[in-house]
């Protein structure tokens, strides 16, 4: 959701909110007022986070339909045991750890072959790509680049679960090493342990693609 | 410092969370050591690279599929409401009930444990339950079939 530091209007809920209520302490009194029975107060919460639920999902299952579906699945079992919801932690860890725990759960089901995934033609699609803006007027770098983020994300698909989780939440979407320890339920010492052998064992596998990358 | 000391705690020295005289001496050792700053530049590189996968967007809302999804849970529960009163007041009819059939007429059939007022107050209770949530319990009526032949037969209650 955009828009903070104004208020905000959600349309068709009839809530309205100011910057105080978009923050991490508010996040409480919103779960508050949904199991006081206000449904759509969830709708907050739902769009607050499932970017960048998503976001980590994705970066750790390398299927776009897949993290989609996981995502939605993790803001429906946070809906179902939002009164066990403790709020002296912080919603965002337990909503990470929800969806990190479903996805965890739908790779063991379904067996996914996350590196047989990134071939899906949506990773290269417009608007999916992160490819940079200063490549798209030459589509030979466009291409390149293109190319570069595949075999990146094959090359994280090739990390263990254990590494490639600690690799996605803190290298690629910025949590910080004591966040990561409570998502994951881990000590912190774990988690800079596997930080730093997701990198080096990172850095083998693309250098095994042939040549240092990027 | 050797490489493999450095090795160990390159990534607290990228992330700048290795203590002040720790990263001085792996400073030392990177003027000193070629393969240890290459090593350095290669994981400064790998981390830029890995930025643009960071803040994709959802390709759809949630929201839709997670209201559905919550507003039947709330109707389940809202309906699911009714039952637990009244299975409360059944199940202490039916303890109650079962207490009197055991210790009742053949074990103690000059002294019931229960009084046939306390299985109409139960009965009472029962049907309010029933009004008020519209429902019929089943154990109402066969408490108060099986009360009503006590009452008939020669077995002395309690009144």
């Amino acid at each position: 959701m955009s828009g903070i530091g104004q208020t905000i209007v959600l349309g068709g809920f009839g809530l309205i909110l100011d910057r105080n209520t978009i923050s991490g302490a508010a996040d409480v009194e919103i779960v508050e007022r949904v199991l006081g029975g206000d449904v759509n107060a969830f709708s907050v919460l739902v769009h607050k986070y499932q970017d960048r639920i998503y976001s980590a999902v994705v970066n750790y299952v390398s299927n776009p339909d897949d993290a989609m579906d996981i995502t939605q699945d993790a803001f429906l079992k946070a809906y179902d045991k939002l009164a066990k919801f403790n709020s002296k932690s912080a919603f965002y860890t337990w909503i990470y750890r929800i969806a990190i725990n479903t996805a965890i759960d739908f790779i063991r089901k379904r067996k996914i072959r996350t590196a047989d995934s990134l071939d899906d033609e949506r990773f290269t699609e417009t608007g999916f790509e992160p490819v940079s803006k200063d490549d798209s007027a030459d589509p030979q770098k466009a291409l390149a680049s293109a190319e570069n983020m595949r075999l990146l994300r094959t090359a994280i698909a090739s990390l263990s679960d254990k590494l490639r989780i600690v690799l996605v939440l803190h290298d690629i979407e910025d949590l910080g090493q004591e966040q990561i320890a409570e998502i994951l339920r881990i000590p912190v010492g774990t988690v800079k342990s596997r930080i730093s052998r997701a990198r080096m064992d990172l850095r083998r596998i693309l250098r095994q693609q042939g040549g240092e990358r990027p | 410092m050797k490489c493999k000391q450095v090795t160990e705690v390159l990534a607290e020295y990228v992330d700048k969370t290795l203590g002040a005289a720790l990263a001085a001496d792996v400073e030392k050792h990177l003027g000193e050591c070629e393969k240890c700053s290459i090593e350095l530049n290669s994981t400064y590189s790998m981390l830029e690279a890995l930025k643009p996968l960071a803040g994709m967007s959802a390709p759809r809302d949630c929201w839709a599929a997670v209201r559905t999804h919550a507003e039947s849970v709330t109707a389940g529960r809202a309906r699911g409401q009714w039952w637990k009163p009244a299975m409360a007041g059944t199940a202490a009819a039916a303890l109650v009930f079962a207490g009197f059939m055991i210790a009742g007429p053949e074990n103690q059939p000059s002294s019931p444990q229960v009084t046939a007022q306390e299985l109409s107050e139960f009965i009472g209770a029962h049907s309010r339950l029933e009004m008020r949530n519209s429902v019929s319990d089943p154990y109402v009526s066969f408490v108060a079939a099986e009360l009503q032949k006590l009452d008939e037969s020669d077995v002395r209650i309690t009144r």
